[in-house]
């Protein structure tokens, strides 16, 4: 009856000790993922990133969009892989250059299909 | 319940059919504004009824005729506004045309309202389009004046390319390659724009005074359509300028 008792008791005292060494894992994982995603971990990254890409020459008519990674309200998530490839990923001017010029090209396209368009309004 | 289960996935897959056939409508109206708020059918009500003619018939189909012209005047005004292209002086020509079209066909919208007589009515809706040609002139015009400045304004968005491509010619020549190539890619880039924007500068000169007067008379049909040819070859000479520029970098690597 005794050794039942002891052998139960064992038992018991067992499950707690996996239970909170279960719990304390837990918790450190999960403190381990806040720190992770908390934006407090990135700014260092955020900066370097922001600091390679001011210096890009980029050409006044379309670098709007391209611009706005410089801003501060700029999510982290989406800065914080071009940090890790900043020194690979950098970009040829003449890309953006380049890509200005297609884009006013397309608006050519645009004004010469509306002029087109014009007299099928009826007249 | 199977019957309910069914006519509820028939009626989405009816409403998602009719999502797809609005949004191609939607999308086929902005090329080409012959239906939808502006277009030519939008007054088609108002034209079938107004056979056998009737003061009330006609005076409708002229104000409808005349609220779709201020549809397209607002639109142009807002493509105006927002052009990054267009040059302040062409934008404030193209901006006053519209200002006074538009004046002009609420004083006729006034006079439509107020006639009684059928033959008066008949000639104030004729002039509707005779006598401000929004379709066939103050459209064009504004499309053509802007696709000429955004072809000036490559311009100084090749000469960037140009300081950008010789730097690296150079570069590359100090360092012993042969630049043969990407020279002469160079050269045909600044040959094409040249080329291009000697064919776009002159037109918003010539289409900027164009009046519905010369349309009627026959000269400012030629006119639009001359620019209009000059424009589509300019853009190609664009097009080959960016490939010519591509070309020129290639060979340098």
């Amino acid at each position: 009856m005794n050794r039942q008792t002891n052998s139960v008791a064992r038992l018991a005292a067992t499950a707690l000790l996996i239970g909170f060494a279960a719990v304390g894992c837990a918790g450190q994982a999960g403190a381990g993922h806040s720190a992770a995603s908390t934006p407090t971990a990135r700014p260092s990254q955020v900066d370097r990133t922001v600091s390679t890409l001011a210096p890009t020459p980029l050409d006044a008519a379309g670098s709007a969009a391209t611009e706005t990674p410089s801003a501060t309200t700029g999510p982290a998530t989406s800065i914080a892989p071009a940090a890790t490839k900043a020194p690979a990923a950098t970009t040829d001017p003449l890309d953006s250059q380049l890509s200005n010029l297609n884009n006013l090209l397309n608006g050519i396209n645009t004004s010469l299909s509306g002029a087109d368009a014009g007299p099928s309004g009826g007249e | 319940m199977k019957s309910r289960f069914a006519a509820l996935v028939a009626s989405l897959a009816l409403g998602s059919s009719l999502v797809f056939v609005s949004a191609g409508i939607v999308t086929a109206t902005t090329i080409p504004p012959a239906v939808g708020p502006s277009g030519r059918g939008v007054c088609a009500p108002e034209l079938a009824v107004r056979k056998p003619a009737s003061v009330e018939a006609l005076r409708a189909f002229g104000d409808c005729e005349i609220n779709r012209r201020f549809v397209t005047l607002t639109d142009l005004s807002a493509r105006i506004t927002s052009s990054k292209v267009m040059t302040s002086a062409d934008a404030a020509a193209l901006q006053s045309e519209i200002s006074s079209t538009r004046s002009g066909l609420t004083s006729l919208k006034a006079t439509i309202d107020a006639e009684t007589a059928i033959p008066a009515l008949k000639l104030d809706i004729v002039k509707i389009a005779t006598d401000y040609r929004v379709y066939l002139l103050v459209v064009p015009q504004v499309n053509l004046v802007n696709a000429a400045d955004a072809g000036v304004a490559t311009q100084a968005k090749f000469a960037t390319v140009n300081t950008n491509l010789t730097a690296r010619i150079a570069a590359a020549k100090a360092a012993g390659k042969d630049t043969t190539a990407a020279q002469a890619d160079l050269d045909a880039m600044n040959a094409a724009v040249t080329q291009a924007v000697g064919l776009a500068s002159p037109l918003p000169a010539m289409l900027l005074p164009l009046t519905p007067t010369q349309y009627n008379a026959g000269t400012a049909g030629p006119i639009l359509k001359g620019a209009r040819t000059d424009l589509g070859k300019a853009r190609d000479l664009l097009r080959s300028a960016v490939a010519d520029a591509q070309a020129c970098r290639a060979a340098l690597k």
